[in-house]
């Protein structure tokens, strides 16, 4: 007994997979009882355009976290505006992996993300405006800060406005300040809001907190 | 973009800037720059900026913050994290294996099962042989039990170099002597590894995301990967991570650099911690993370 | 000295809600998800986990559950706070194992003295 001598590059290739991976059995795997069946699935079907139907699908009814996993990375490469709809509907689940899920996704997605930026934002739900504050704080794109701005101008809910002056701690820049001295004075009895922008302007002028 | 031209010097870091730095930062990667940190940080700050043209620090992080490729933000990583390999490198974590997982993954698997260990990157062999030698110090278990070691990397050169296992003085410099005499033999300022070592390693050239790693690296019941998640983007390390989790069998361990941590990565492992050490463990239960 | 746990992915809450909770007597640890809070918890004192929802990577309702599984953490005291105001939303964490739920933008002086409580100070 021992360490095992090397058997050359072949020893990493001892594992590799035996059983033909064809699409309908893989898609029925997406339904299968046992969760690492389904991930396996969902790993093999990753960028397989014919069964994006099925894995967007399968996000909806799923509950294993590492499955989720598995399924979102499966549609990443092949999100595109034909399926934007559906992403976009995720943000609203009542499972924050699916929803986490979506950001993350659409984060990775600029561009697909700034053709539905308007819509996520004027959506009537706070928590869906909310976490396309989140996905705008995470992503490079240059329109980003004149988004956050709109937002703490005009939005009507106090966490939709707060999460965006958080985000502009970081990406904040000389025209923040006009805009802050705004919000400041739309919530002017909000201690939170009020402590948030000192916070911004520390960030973008030095100035004391 | 404001400067005036790459041989003008960068403006200091104002206090503010560093702070707006250090989230973003800490944001990005889970590295935590203590105000202790000031003078390292702002150093290589200041030499990125040199390097990127820009002479305020504001037009630097607006272009490093929104670059599209993200590339000088991969640069500023490299910059801000020591890369450097040797033998016996985080020691702490080739103790923890010994005193701890190893025993407690011969203890989940059938007798005559190898247990098996992935090191990624290879590099320049340190990694996987100083796994090797620490077994045959410290494991007793090997008394009972066959290891199979497995280290890939996506460079060609390093492996050569890996497989003609000749180092340093600077790289040998943290093993005990009689240990050194053991294992290698010194040839003017050339430590040569022996062939029992060389040989008790698998060295393979393997791209981590390539379509073929999920196949061919299954299975391991161990896996250091240490300090390569952090030059990835985030897209990267996310599908990195998915690999690493379905490479391991339930119940298996995964080491990253002491600056790394899951929590920007992946959700899937379990934290586990022995004495000061945190290890990720695939969960036992068919993968299951409940 | 008890110390306090505040996770959210927000920086400006972190700091703000450590602004009204750390005093001489505690001390603050901070994470940005649930993942993070779980490393940084493993193998220290935690006396009361203040934790948000919405978080990247792992949420605070599984990260709730986590801590209530975990043999170490199990009996710390968790306060929910989160944007979400659905009548659902406080017993979706309770089920989780929370022991307060709060929504956001806190009010200060509520926060402490839920903090006070829980901590079981006078």
């Amino acid at each position: 007994m021992g360490l095992r001598k090397s058997r050359g590059e072949s020893a990493a290739q001892a594992d590799r997979r035996q059983s033909r991976r064809d699409l309908t059995s893989l898609i029925d795997d997406l339904q299968n009882e046992a969760a690492d069946v389904r991930r396996w699935a969902a790993r093999d079907l990753s960028n397989n355009l014919e069964a994006r139907r099925a894995l967007l699908d399968r996000i909806d009814v799923e509950h294993e976290p590492m499955v989720l996993e598995a399924l979102f990375s499966a549609i990443e490469d092949m999100c595109d505006e034909e399926v934007a709809g559906e992403v976009l509907i995720k943000l609203k689940s009542e499972d924050a992996q699916v929803r986490n899920g979506a950001i993350e996704l659409l984060q990775n997605k600029p561009v697909l993300f700034a053709s539905h930026v308007n819509e996520l934002l004027n959506d009537e739900d706070s928590d869906v405006r909310i976490f396309a504050v989140d996905v705008i704080g995470a992503i490079r794109h240059p329109d980003a800060a004149l988004w956050l701005h709109d937002v703490v101008l005009n939005d009507k809910n106090i966490n939709v406005v707060g999460t965006a002056i958080d985000k502009l701690s970081e990406i904040g820049n000389s025209e923040t300040l006009e805009v802050l001295d705004k919000v400041s004075a739309r919530f002017s009895n909000e201690a939170y809001i009020q402590f948030a922008i000192r916070c911004v302007r520390h960030a973008v002028a030095g100035e004391e907190i | 973009m404001t400067s005036i031209g790459a041989a003008a010097a960068a403006e200091e870091i104002s206090d503010a800037d560093f702070d707006r730095f250090r989230s973003m930062f800490y944001r990005k990667t889970g590295i935590y720059f203590e105000d202790s940190k000031r003078y390292f940080v702002d150093k290589r700050l200041k030499d990125r900026m040199k390097q990127t043209g820009h002479t305020l620090f504001k037009s630097y992080f607006t272009f490093m913050r929104f670059q599209a490729s993200g590339d000088e933000l991969q640069s500023l990583v490299n910059a801000m994290t020591v890369n450097e390999t040797y033998f016996f490198r985080e020691e702490y974590q080739f103790e923890t294996m010994c005193r701890h997982l190893m025993d407690e993954l011969d203890n989940m698997r059938p007798a005559g099962e190898d247990l098996r260990i992935w090191s990624v990157p290879s590099s320049t062999g340190e990694e996987p042989y100083s796994i090797a030698i620490y077994l045959l110090e410290y494991w007793k278990g090997l008394e009972h039990r066959d290891v199979e070691i497995v280290s890939s990397d996506i460079d060609t050169s390093v492996l050569e170099h890996a497989k003609r296992g000749i180092y340093s003085k600077r790289s040998v410099q943290n093993i005990p002597l009689t240990m050194r005499q053991r294992y290698f033999t010194q040839h003017g300022n050339e430590f040569h590894l022996c062939s029992d070592i060389k040989d008790s390693v698998t060295l393979c050239l393997a791209n981590i995301l390539g379509a073929e790693v999920p196949g061919r690296f299954r299975s391991f019941d161990l896996i250091y990967c240490r300090n390569l998640l952090i030059y990835f983007d985030d897209d990267s390390r996310r599908r990195a991570a998915q690999v690493l989790y379905d490479a391991l069998k339930p119940g298996g361990y995964i080491f990253l650099g002491h600056s790394e941590s899951m929590s920007r990565i992946c959700s899937l492992f379990k934290v586990k911690k022995f004495g000061d050490v945190i290890v990720y463990q695939k969960p036992t239960n068919e993968g299951a993370f409940r | 000295m008890k110390t306090i746990m505040i996770v959210d992915d927000a920086n400006t809450v972190r700091t703000y809600h450590r602004m009204i909770v750390a005093s001489a007597q505690r001390q603050v640890e901070e994470a940005e998800n649930g993942v993070e809070a779980l490393e940084k918890a493993m193998g220290k004192q935690i006396d009361l986990f203040m934790v948000d929802v919405n978080m990247p990577k792992m949420d605070g309702y599984r990260l709730c559950q986590e801590i209530r599984r975990d043999d170490a953490l199990n009996q710390v005291p968790i306060i929910m706070i989160s944007t979400e105001s659905q009548a659902g939303d406080a017993t979706k964490a309770f089920d989780c194992g929370a022991n307060f739920y709060m929504t956001k933008p806190v009010d200060g002086t509520t926060l402490n003295d839920m903090v006070s409580l829980m901590l079981g100070e006078e």
